[in-house]
């Protein structure tokens, strides 16, 4: 393959300020598309606050890997707040670089003008954007739930969306959503990580052929052994990984767990590898602590607290399944990707990304979202499991290696020049 | 225990035997020591003004108060008024007194509040009753004396008419006075207007209407006429001040009820528009008010508007080169939200026929926003490279006169003027619109499909209905919130809908026509009508009117046409409007409706000369 394509990867962060899981996405791929035979050059550049205010200064922060002082005014309007450095500092960039693609992660803290600049400056410049969430539907922080209740929310209207933000008027999201759209108009191919947020925003407007779907790319390792059982322990460890929020379920889980009659409860473990519940509201706080303080005394439940990336294999090794009990859509949560590398089981939600993910009785357990008895049930299903887990696991496939993700990504670059010939990746 | 405070609400007096009584001050005036308290009691307590705790001489009228005495259920013809006069060297301390017997000690309320007033002013005198005693002359100086005189009715006839003026208004521009006021008299009494210069007026040329709070005030008094008491008088007068006073003639008695001096009326005529209009009256009987008092003014300080704007500095501000060869000039008028203006360029920046074949001119039209869209524009112009100029022309015009400023610079043969919240969604769109009028020399104006951000439509059509309320016809929009595909009113002609009128939410038209129809008409008050003005315009130069549904627009203001009937002060102005587009259009609509014109209704009954 000869080496043609000059890639800027974009995103609205870099991992070693920020561990979300969008920009450790967009890191990974950048550092995949380095390796990959057919790319000449790749470069990153990452949205970034430094500490001196909106500035609109590119920075260089190792070779290859640039930093932007931007931020957006808000999502409402996604506009970016320094408009001077568009036109400057970006443009400039983009000038010395000679990228063939821009690989956009987001637009989150960048605003939607740097795809118009990207073809003012050269025409010719390919963009490629990967939607990581709804924020481009759904004003309340792109997660498509009701503003002030936790109702999902099916589908975004001007009539719906002023409802949940009553100071806004439905000409208001009107405007937004042609703010949107005309700048999504710029954009050669969309990639989404799951088929379920590509069909959300096939209904929202993307035309289908112009909307591909690439799944994340994983560090891939063999699998984990099995944890060792004693004699007679069935597969009765659980743990969460990731940010505790209102949005991800812990309450929900520590209910259902609650549901258990205690003696059988006693036979299970769940444990929590989460972070940042110390940001969150003090009564969500509250009802965590409140939640927890008797699982924990009576050894059901293990609060392990935060983790390393280089740290999630280790944990995964302790235990048998891996939870995901959100009450969101979600996207193409990470962590179903690094359980299925690590060769272990998922119990998630059936609705979103994570129905799409899991399959139930497959290479893992879905479970009625938001359910409590249903939840109870499953754990003290899974709990039981022996052979059952075995089959399980051999049903879990690999997940695309950062190769094999870049690889894809390469052929929509190579094959999708144009929108026009959107229909033969498709196909 | 705290003294009562009888300025603030009525007190109530128990005597021994039970029976209240209620008293209540209104009002103390002190004119360099001159004291005038005006007030009313329901009984025959005693009253008496103290100064540090003594008490000082007083003199004591009483007056009919029936707005009193109907509240307590009493006879309306009670004295349940009164005024004391003192003439003090102190105030220190001052407060009134009462007592029901004279064995009885004095009740004092509490320290009496009052502003010191260091000579009679006009106001003041108003306000002073209607009824005058003889006063004592050590109570008085001369010349207030004098003044009071002028104002007095002799107690011992009563009133035989009642009334004030509550405003007078000078246009300097047209030299008229407006006169507002009420009065309530006996047939006997005739009710005249003294100018400054000492001629009289009556007030047979008044607009007359009933005003609620003077009804409920004076009710049925025996001979009083309460039906009609309140007036607006306009006279022509060449002075601009001056003295203007309310008098009562009865036979050879000359009394005078009311003076006032007037205030100016501002020669901004939206803001006089909305000053006048501002005074209540009926909604239905205000065209007839307006044509009597109101309308030659606004339409004087319109005209004078207008020559202003010739003599104001028009900033320019040009970005990008226009094409060479410019087809079409779109005049794009800019109030308020500014952010607007981005979503329209997201559009035409992605329009290729556009780019190459027409300027785009923003008519910034709010003295408010003119230095702040001057940095939005350039920055948007770095992000959306569409040529582009930007005109302030010093002053708020209104959609019409920004529209013509606008055509003033345009170079296009064609002209597209819309608003700033018509949105496009495709490109294409303005030569799509100019297209018919390149072809067909019957067509005189074009204008798209208008829908709504919820994709349902404007309006199909905008006709004329006729309004049996106000004699008047309003602008209906028809199938208003139907989605386009429910649209009955599909072309019946291959260029188009044939229209009554169009919404100067987006028109297209020849420059040519244009300026030989004058432009657009800036005597509409705030731009409403004008276009269904330049609508009719087409019509009477046989010019057809089309909508051509395959262009579509998104507007975002739902509603332009305000109507008459929600009786606030948009409303008011909507019916100027209206009155006049009745004066100039009568005519040719009815003409229009006898030859079977669609959206051209006239009245079941003839419709009557406007005033009567």
């Amino acid at each position: 393959m000869s080496q043609s394509e000059r890639i800027l990867v974009m995103a609205h962060a870099h991992p070693d300020l920020s561990l979300g899981g969008g920009e450790i996405a967009a890191y990974n791929l950048f550092n995949a598309y380095r390796q990959d035979e057919g790319v000449a050059a790749a470069w990153f550049l990452a949205r970034a606050d430094l500490g001196a205010g909106v500035t609109g200064e590119i920075s260089l922060r190792r070779e290859d890997e640039y930093l932007w002082q931007q931020a957006s005014m808000d999502n409402f309007r996604m506009k970016a707040r320094d408009q001077a450095s568009l036109t400057g500092a970006f443009a400039d960039l983009l000038r010395a670089l000679r990228p063939t693609v821009v690989h956009a992660h987001h637009y989150l803290h960048l605003g939607l003008e740097f795809l118009r600049v990207i073809k003012a400056v050269d025409p010719t410049i390919r963009i490629y954007l990967t939607l990581h969430e709804f924020l481009a539907i759904c004003l309340n922080d792109g997660q498509m739930i009701k503003a002030g209740s936790f109702k999902l929310c099916e589908q975004s209207s001007l009539q719906d969306c002023h409802r949940c933000f009553p100071d806004k008027t439905p000409a208001d999201f009107w405007l937004r959503k042609h703010y949107f759209q005309r700048h999504f108009d710029l954009v050669d191919g969309f990639i989404s990580p799951s088929e379920f947020l590509r069909q959300r925003y096939i209904t929202w407007g993307i035309p289908s052929e112009r909307i591909v779907m690439i799944e994340n790319g994983q560090a891939i390792s063999p699998k984990l052994p099995p944890r060792k059982l004693a004699a007679n322990e069935s597969r009765n460890r659980f743990a969460f990984f990731g940010q505790i929020n209102p949005y991800k379920g812990i309450d929900l889980l520590l209910e259902s767990l609650m549901l258990i009659p205690t003696e059988q409860r006693q036979n299970l473990l769940v444990q929590i590898h989460g972070a940042n519940l110390h940001t969150q509201s003090i009564p969500f706080q509250e009802k965590i602590a409140a939640l927890r303080a008797p699982l924990e005394a009576e050894g059901v439940l293990q609060w392990v607290g935060p983790y390393q990336p280089h740290e999630l294999h280790s944990r995964m090794q302790a235990i048998d399944w891996v939870l995901v009990p959100s009450i969101w859509w979600e996207n193409s949560p990470m962590v179903i990707q690094e359980a299925f590398v690590c060769g272990r089981p998922v119990i998630a939600s059936d609705i979103g990304g994570m129905a799409e993910k899991v399959k139930d009785g497959v290479n893992g357990l879905s479970v009625a979202m938001g359910n409590r008895l249903a939840w109870s049930t499953a754990l003290q299903r899974a709990a039981a499991m022996t052979d059952d887990w075995d089959l399980l696991t051999s049903g879990i496939r690999a997940p695309l290696s950062y190769g094999q993700c870049a690889d894809a990504h390469l052929q929509v670059f190579t094959r999708m020049v144009s929108r026009q010939s959107l229909d033969d990746v498709q196909s | 225990m705290a003294l009562p405070d009888v300025q603030a609400s009525p007190v109530r007096h128990l005597d021994a035997a039970g029976n209240s009584q209620f008293l209540k001050l209104d009002s103390v005036q002190n004119l360099d020591g001159r004291l005038t308290l005006y007030g009313w009691v329901t009984g025959s307590l005693e009253l008496a003004l103290f100064v540090g705790g003594k008490p000082v001489d007083c003199y004591k009228t009483t007056s009919a108060r029936p707005d009193v005495a109907r509240h307590f259920g009493l006879n309306t013809t009670t004295q349940l008024g009164f005024t004391l006069f003192a003439q003090v060297s102190s105030t220190q301390d001052l407060c009134l007194g009462w007592r029901a017997g004279s064995a009885d000690p004095y009740i004092l309320s509490s320290p009496l509040s009052f502003e010191v007033q260091h000579d009679l002013g006009l106001q003041s005198a108003q306000s002073l009753p209607g009824l005058w005693p003889d006063l004592p002359d050590q109570m008085l100086s001369s010349d207030w004396r004098e003044r009071l005189d002028e104002l007095a009715y002799p107690p011992e006839t009563g009133p035989c008419a009642m009334g004030a003026i509550d405003k007078v208004l000078v246009c300097e521009q047209t030299g008229d006075w407006i006169i507002y006021g009420w009065v309530v008299h006996n047939p006997t009494a005739m009710m005249l207007i003294e100018m400054p210069d000492g001629s009289d007026h009556s007030l047979d040329g008044a607009y007359r209407y009933y005003r609620e709070d003077v009804a409920r005030a004076l009710g049925d008094e025996a001979g009083y006429r309460c039906g009609e008491a309140a007036f607006i008088l306009k006279l022509p007068f060449a002075q601009t001040s001056g003295a203007i006073k309310l008098k009562v003639r009865v036979g050879d008695e000359l009394r005078y009820l009311s003076l006032l001096e007037p205030t100016l009326l501002t020669s901004d005529p939206v803001l006089a528009a909305k000053h006048l209009l501002a005074v209540p009256s009926a909604l239905s009987g205000l065209s007839r008010r307006m044509q009597r008092v109101e309308n030659t003014i606004i339409e004087g300080l319109l005209q004078a508007e207008v020559s202003r704007w010739s003599q104001l500095g028009v900033t320019q501000r040009q970005f990008g080169q226009a094409p060479a060869q410019t087809t079409l000039s779109i005049i794009i008028p800019v109030y308020g939200d500014l952010r607007l203006v981005e979503h329209q360029l997201l559009e035409f920046v992605m329009d290729d026929w556009l780019m190459a074949n027409a300027e785009l001119i923003y008519v910034i039209d709010d003295g408010r926003t003119a230095a702040l869209f001057e940095q939005e524009i350039a920055a948007l112009h770095t992000l959306y490279p569409v040529a582009m100029q930007w005109l302030w022309g010093g002053a708020h015009r209104g959609f019409a006169g920004a529209c013509n400023l606008g055509a003033s610079r345009a170079r296009g043969d064609y002209l597209i003027f819309m608003h700033h919240d018509v949105i496009p969604v495709s490109a294409g769109w303005a030569a799509e619109l100019i297209a018919p009028l390149q072809q067909h020399a019957e067509l005189g104006l074009v204008g798209p499909q208008l829908l709504s951000a919820d994709g349902t439509m404007q309006h199909s059509q905008l006709e004329l209905d006729w309004h049996t309320a106000f004699d008047l016809w309003t602008v209906k929009a028809s199938e208003r919130g139907l989605p386009p595909a429910l649209n009955t009113r599909m072309p019946t002609a291959s260029i188009g809908v044939p229209a009554a009128l169009l919404s100067s939410a987006c028109i297209a038209l020849r420059r040519s026509q244009f300026d030989r129809w004058g432009g657009w008409d800036t005597a509409y008050l705030m731009g409403d009508f004008a276009d269904v003005d330049l609508s009719m315009q087409a019509h009477e130069q046989a010019s057809q009117v089309v909508i051509l549904p395959q262009v579509v627009m998104v507007h975002l203001q739902r509603l332009s046409h305000v109507q008459p009937g929600a009786g606030d002060l948009r409303s008011r102005i909507a019916i100027y409007n209206l009155s006049r587009f009745k004066r100039r259009w009568l005519g040719l609509i009815a003409q229009r409706a006898a030859d079977g014109h669609a959206g051209f209704a006239m009245p079941a009954k003839p419709i009557g000369k406007e005033g009567e």
